[in-house]
């Protein structure tokens, strides 16, 4: 499919006639970029691709809650601006409401090849019109649909279906795309259970419905020819009673199956449950690490406690029984120390005053011969001058005075030396270091205990901003469902013996009736049951080969998109995909990792998305509305799309994305066209203008 | 829909691959396996399932009352 052009009148904030995008540049490339800021109409251009062919478009009220967007509102547009909305935008513009014009208008022409590979040109017109002349809400507007398949009129009830053919409403979201849709892909990194409505979508897209559903329905004409089997086996008189005991055990086993898969669904709801809870749980991580940690550390500040205790204990016992020798010991060890430091002390003045009396000589001699001897190389100067002698002699003089004092404080001292080899031979060690180690365990443990406690006042404080109770909650949710669940399973696994058996049972009764009814009514109805059973064998064993194929193809062009795509490829190998659609990046050695840079994530998750496209081998144009508002590097993501060959390519973008300027310098050639939408400048009103830039 | 099955396949090709691996309980030919595969893929996204297994229901019946006619059991 390739859209040659879309026009549209009074949809969203393009006001009036002229409002066109020709796509149909003859090129031959197929990159578009259309750059606008906020409110410039870009979301309201995709949004009226979609009306144009589905008939209705959704949209997000506050609080989350999807429903489709009104055609009008008189309520809202009453009001003299958009932005005055109480709820969703209708699509009506408003300016055009205020002005009476209450008609919606869509055009889209687009080409597409038919069975046939040829090329077929569809012209698809939707119009909105008012039933009455001032239409209030959406009850007195009629939309009708109109195409033309090469010129030919296609018959109005007919026209979703044709639509429908050339792309399916439930696809068109994966060519279609608003960034934030791309954030919900995010979903799939954390599907440990699978989120159900984003794997469905994804198995949509990769066209497992054609295998699953089909399957199913070939086993649902498998039990209806079976029972048509059963009904002719009825009609025979030596059959009638097999026949009804079959009747019998179908009952038995229908009921028996209702059981099975009610129990099944209640058991995967409960592991969805569980699933969320470990994911709320897991967002705590850190809570409940805290909470370990803080009980960790209450344990350690028991054991320390008791170490503490028993410590004191020793110094208890250690005083008690020498406590003279311990006393005396520490008083004899803290005079040797005392001795210590006047040893020191002695030796330094006694250094101190060789010095000044090594100088005093200097100056003496220098005085009386009138030289200066320097005390450091030696050598003489000749003569000095009567003030230099004078400075001298005062210097001499303090000399003096310094030398005598210091004469004091040595006598004064004594013989420290002397007096500590006398005391130390005094000294018994033993018990006394015994009593320094205690103490400094003591000491050590103290310091210990006093540590932990304020670790653990500090956790307090943290979990305090956290709501203990709701986990110890969710911890208790998490163990009843598991233990709810294993009984459903215990039950279910009963039900699984009893539908073997019964199944057996019917199969053996099969046979007989099989053999006993014989006529070519009988075998038609026998043949048809075998066809059917081959076909929904065929496609089971063909679902789990397309299944992991696709899933082959999804990481293989996922990974080749991020690694080109994210700014720092070197830090990852790849991307995995497990059985569910869960997505695990894969560091450079192949060890799964964790995402947490927001950008990152988002370019993970449009990788994903496209590697589905991709994989999916559908062939659609596709507008990307900003994608990635975290995405540092837009203009990579840009390259690496504008850069595939899978159809045409509409990349949308506001000043915080795409840079008009930068990117028409570097990919202007490239593309084969680009727009700018801006707010019209003739008017007074907020509606947008359309101008081709490139 | 358009897939790209010039270029790897998809869902159509890989049905095809599937049902002719010669061993139906009775004889099917290429075009009838083709025509199969046609309606799996295009009945796909199809909510109502009459249509499907009407469309299926007259090519299986059409199969076993010709298989039958040339004397199969």
């Amino acid at each position: 499919m390739r859209i040659k052009s879309l026009e549209l009148k009074n949809f969203g904030s393009y006001l009036g006639e002229g409002n066109r995008f020709d796509f149909d540049t003859k090129t031959g490339r197929d990159g578009y970029a259309i750059f606008g800021e906020i409110g410039r109409g870009k979301t309201s251009m995709i949004n009226g691709m979609i009306w144009g062919l589905y008939g209705h478009v959704s949209a997000q009220e506050v609080g989350g809650a999807s429903r489709n967007r009104p055609l009008i509102d008189a309520d809202t547009q009453k009001l003299d601006t958009s932005f005055k909305q109480k709820q969703i935008s209708p699509i009506l513009n408003t300016y055009a409401f205020q002005e009476e014009d209450y008609i919606i208008k869509v055009r889209i022409i687009f080409e597409n090849k038919g069975k046939d590979n040829k090329n077929r040109v569809y012209d698809l017109v939707r119009i909105s019109e008012n039933t009455v002349n001032h239409p209030q809400d959406d009850s007195h507007m009629k939309t009708t649909a109109h195409l033309t398949i090469d010129g030919v009129v296609v018959e109005a009830g007919r026209i979703q279906e044709k639509i429908n053919e050339v792309m399916h409403e439930d696809i068109s979201k994966f060519f279609f795309v608003e960034g934030d849709v791309i954030d919900n892909y995010c979903k799939l990194l954390y599907a440990k259970s699978g989120d159900h409505s984003i794997v469905e979508e994804v198995e949509i897209v990769l066209g497992l419905p054609a295998l699953d559903k089909s399957e199913e329905d070939f086993d649902w004409l498998h039990g209806e020819t079976e029972k048509k089997l059963v009904k002719a086996a009825k009609d025979q008189e030596k059959s009638r009673k097999d026949a009804k005991k079959v009747e019998k055990l179908d009952e038995k086993l229908l009921e028996s199956q209702t059981n099975y898969d009610t129990l099944t669904q209640q058991i995967e709801h409960g592991e969805d449950e569980i699933s969320r809870i470990e994911e709320q749980l897991s967002k705590d991580t850190n809570v409940a690490e805290a909470q370990q940690k803080k009980t960790m550390n209450g344990f350690y500040i028991n054991e320390k406690n008791v170490l503490l205790r028993s410590l004191y204990n020793d110094r208890r016992e250690l005083l008690s029984t020498n406590l003279w020798t311990c006393m005396i010991q520490r008083g004899l060890q803290s005079a040797i120390k005392m001795l210590e430091g006047k040893v020191i002390e002695l030796d330094s003045l006694i250094q101190d005053r060789a010095n000044e009396r090594s100088k005093l000589d200097d100056l003496n001699r220098a005085i009386v011969t009138g030289d200066h001897k320097c005390s450091q190389c030696g050598n003489t100067e000749d003569g000095i001058s009567q003030k230099e002698k004078e400075d001298y002699a005062r210097q001499i003089v303090n000399l003096k005075k310094s030398i005598e004092l210091k004469d004091d404080l040595i006598n004064s001292l004594g013989d420290p030396k002397t007096e500590q080899i006398h005391l130390m031979r005094f000294q018994d060690s033993a018990g006394h270091e015994r009593l320094n180690s205690i103490e400094h365990k003591i000491g050590a443990t103290i310091a210990d205990i006093s540590k932990l406690e304020k670790e653990n006042q500090k956790i307090e404080k943290e979990l305090e901003a956290h709501d203990v109770v709701a986990i110890a909650n969710l911890m208790e949710e998490k163990k009843s469902l598991t233990e709810l669940g294993g009984s459903l399973k215990s039950l279910r696994s009963d039900h699984k013996k009893r539908i073997d058996t019964w199944e057996e049972e019917k199969r053996k009764l099969m046979e007989k009736l099989e053999g006993s009814v014989d006529n070519v009514e009988v075998i038609e109805i026998k043949r048809n049951r075998d066809v059917y059973k081959w076909l929904s064998e065929k496609f089971k064993s063909a679902m789990v080969g397309f299944k992991e194929d696709a899933r082959t193809k999804v990481e293989l062009h996922a990974t080749d998109g991020f690694l080109k795509m994210v700014p720092e490829p070197e830090y990852y190998s790849g991307i995995k995909v497990d059985e569910k659609w869960g997505i695990v990046v894969l560091d450079r050695k192949k060890r799964p990792m964790t995402i947490t840079n927001p950008g990152h994530r988002q370019l993970l998750a449009l990788s994903v998305f496209n590697g589905l496209r991709k994989t999916s081998d559908l062939v659609f144009p596709t507008f990307f509305d900003n994608p990635g508002s975290n995405i540092s590097n837009i203009e990579k993501v840009a390259d690496y799309f504008w850069a595939d060959d899978i159809g045409q390519m509409v990349m949308l973008s506001h000043g915080g994305g795409l840079k008009e300027t930068e990117t028409m310098k570097t990919y202007g050639k490239k593309l084969a066209r680009a727009w700018r939408l801006s707010y019209s400048e003739n008017s007074d009103d907020p509606t947008t203008s359309i101008e081709v830039i490139a | 829909m358009i897939r790209m099955a010039e270029k790897t396949g998809g869902v159509k090709k890989v049905i095809i691959e599937w049902l002719s691996k010669d061993d139906c309980p009775i004889e099917i030919n290429e075009d009838v396996i083709e025509e199969i595969a046609e309606i799996c893929e295009h009945q796909a996204l199809q909510k109502n399932r009459d249509t499907f297994r009407s469309q299926i229901g007259k090519i299986v019946s059409e199969l076993v009352e010709q298989h039958i006619l040339l004397g199969g059991k």
